[in-house]
């Protein structure tokens, strides 16, 4: 069952638009990555997700509903955002019950100690917030999050401004909450290692497209095999080599756009060639490409940083 | 408990835990003590004393509260947080609303009980403001200090970080202009006529209302895209 749906999302803050018609689906007990370089419309889209901002067009249903008109709903799930949400000058037990208080959570002691626990700040919970450090307030702010016992929760660029040693426990929090929960989690993030790593699937999004969202085992089995381009002699060649090609077993996938075929193989073969002149097909080129997930996205990145 | 309850004893508990409370304590005294050795000489003067000092330190107490309550939470982004929890916008406005007026009130109650204090102690026999000033404090002054505080609170989750500062100027000179307007209105020898009282508690209803109305601006739209 698919617990967020996002139709044909449009966001324009002026003449600027931000996101450009998305569409994308998590599906419950998913940890799914929304991936994208700083800029991309991240943030935003979590804002519309939330009913923080109205979309220029399209809708985002969280559970069926619209997070923005239906405050039982929004009582349903969990937020982490940029930044922390929490009250520096109060104590770590208040940040949490305030909000128990606001969730109508009931037993809110005992929730809330098993919660400082389970992000050890258990011993720390009577000291101001302030003095916490920012691996610290993080796993806080998911303990905060989690006071409701919400069915899916949303995570801002968790990992964002912390220290390696911090990310690494961050991570590890969001991987046992998924196990232990299996709640659904939605995170942010503009780091491609971090999602491979923790996320079961992702969407990139890119110049305000989607450009990619498949789970991540399928990524990374489509993007570590050998691609090949090959173009043919004119257009009745093409024709004749797609047909060969499509039906080779060692053909992983088989794309034609214009001239060009794009062979993504099983493996490697070097007597591509060979099977093509020996039909009498005419190759104008060939040509081997090995794209990682890696590669595609730091492309994207790059582009963005200029 | 009610949602603007939870909101408004968190934001009640900050503000009484802050320095700022200590200050206008602090305040209070000082200024009771001014007013005291004026009723010293002319003991009619605690009826202008008790119809303003209060009046105004509970006003001045809310502005600075108000600036804390609404200002601070959302230029930290902290709000954005608190707007996902399920809760109305309007609860949420109100909660915090409540939460800055209710210490405000107290700071005005004390003052008001510290002018009889220490010109009694001064005088050496204690003496209590006309009848009108009863009312004075107990309905104008509340609904005085609840109306300026949530005009400036919605003010502060409507405009942009720039716009704020100089609205809430304006705002704050506007109700001091209604202050002082109605004090004109004062009767011979330190007398606080009835139309005095009712002018002061006519606008602060108006207030009220219009703020009240306001409130049907209230979106999180709004208040996220204000905040840069
Ligand atoms: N309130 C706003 N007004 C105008 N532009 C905005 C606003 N919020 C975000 N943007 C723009 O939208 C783009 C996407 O921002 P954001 O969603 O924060 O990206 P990300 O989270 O992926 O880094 C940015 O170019 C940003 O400047
Ligand atoms: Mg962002």
């Amino acid at each position: 069952m698919n617990v967020i749906e996002i139709k044909n999302l449009t966001k324009k803050f002026g003449d600027k638009v931000v996101l450009n018609g998305i569409n994308f689906d998590v599906a419950e007990g998913e940890v799914f990555g929304y991936l994208g370089p700083n800029g991309a419309g991240k943030t935003t889209t979590m804002r519309i997700i939330l009913g923080l901002l109205n979309p220029t067009s399209g809708e985002a249903l969280v559970m069926g509903r619209n997070l923005a008109e239906d405050d039982e709903a929004r009582g349903r799930i969990g937020v982490v955002l940029e930044n922390d949400g929490l009250y520096e000058d109060q104590t770590a037990y208040d940040n949490l019950d305030y909000y128990a208080q606001l969730y109508d959570v009931s037993k809110r002691k005992e929730r809330i100690e098993e919660l400082l626990k389970f992000v050890g700040l258990y011993d720390l919970r009577y000291e101001k917030v302030g003095a916490f450090s920012k691996g610290m307030k993080r796993k806080l702010a998911i303990a905060r999050a989690l006071v409701h016992d919400p069915e899916i929760l949303f995570l801002d660029e968790p990992s964002a401004g912390l220290d390696p040693e911090a990310q690494r426990m961050v991570r590890e929090l969001i991987v046992n909450l998924s196990k232990e929960s299996g709640k659904t989690i939605f995170l942010n993030s503009h780091n491609l290692d971090e999602v491979q790593r923790i996320c079961d699937r992702t969407a990139i999004l890119h110049r305000g497209k989607i450009v990619v969202c498949d789970t991540v085992e399928n990524l990374r089995e489509k993007f570590s095999k050998p691609v090949v381009l090959i173009t043919a002699g004119d257009k009745r060649n093409t024709e004749r080599a797609f047909e060969i090609l499509s039906s080779l077993d060692f053909v992983y996938d088989c794309e034609k756009e214009g001239r060009t075929i794009k062979l993504t193989l099983r493996e490697e073969r070097q007597s591509l060639v060979k099977i093509l002149t020996e039909k009498g097909i005419e190759i104008e080129e060939i040509r081997k490409e090995r794209r990682s997930l890696e590669d595609i996205y730091l492309e994207i990145v790059g582009e963005n940083g200029k | 408990m009610r949602k603007e309850l939870v909101i408004a004893k968190k934001e009640i508990k900050g503000i009484l835990l802050s320095k700022s409370s200590l200050l206008f304590a602090g305040y209070a005294i000082f200024f009771s003590f001014i007013a005291a050795l004026g009723i010293k000489k002319s003991p009619n003067a605690i009826n202008t004393a008790v119809f303003c000092i209060p009046v105004v330190m509970g006003v001045f107490f809310a502005y600075t509260s108000t600036g804390k309550i609404f200002l601070r939470e959302k230029r930290d982004r902290i709000i954005e947080t608190l707007l996902c929890a399920p809760v109305s916008l309007r609860k949420i406005w109100f909660g915090k609303v409540l939460g800055a007026a209710v210490p405000s009130y107290v700071v005005s109650v004390l003052s008001a009980v510290l002018i009889v204090l220490i010109s009694g102690f001064f005088l050496k026999f204690v003496i209590f403001p006309s009848q009108i000033l009863l009312l004075h404090m107990l309905v104008t002054t509340p609904l005085f200090i609840f109306a300026s505080v949530g005009l400036i609170g919605l003010l502060y989750l409507l405009a942009g970080m720039k716009e704020v500062g100089a609205a809430g100027i304006i705002i704050f000179m506007g109700i001091f202009g209604a202050l002082f307007g109605s004090l004109s209105l004062t009767g011979e020898g330190y007398r606080i006529s009835l139309s005095a009282e009712l002018a002061l508690f006519v606008a602060s209803l108006v207030l009220t209302v219009l703020t009240g109305y306001l409130t049907r601006y209230l979106s999180r739209e709004r208040i996220v895209t204000t905040i840069g």
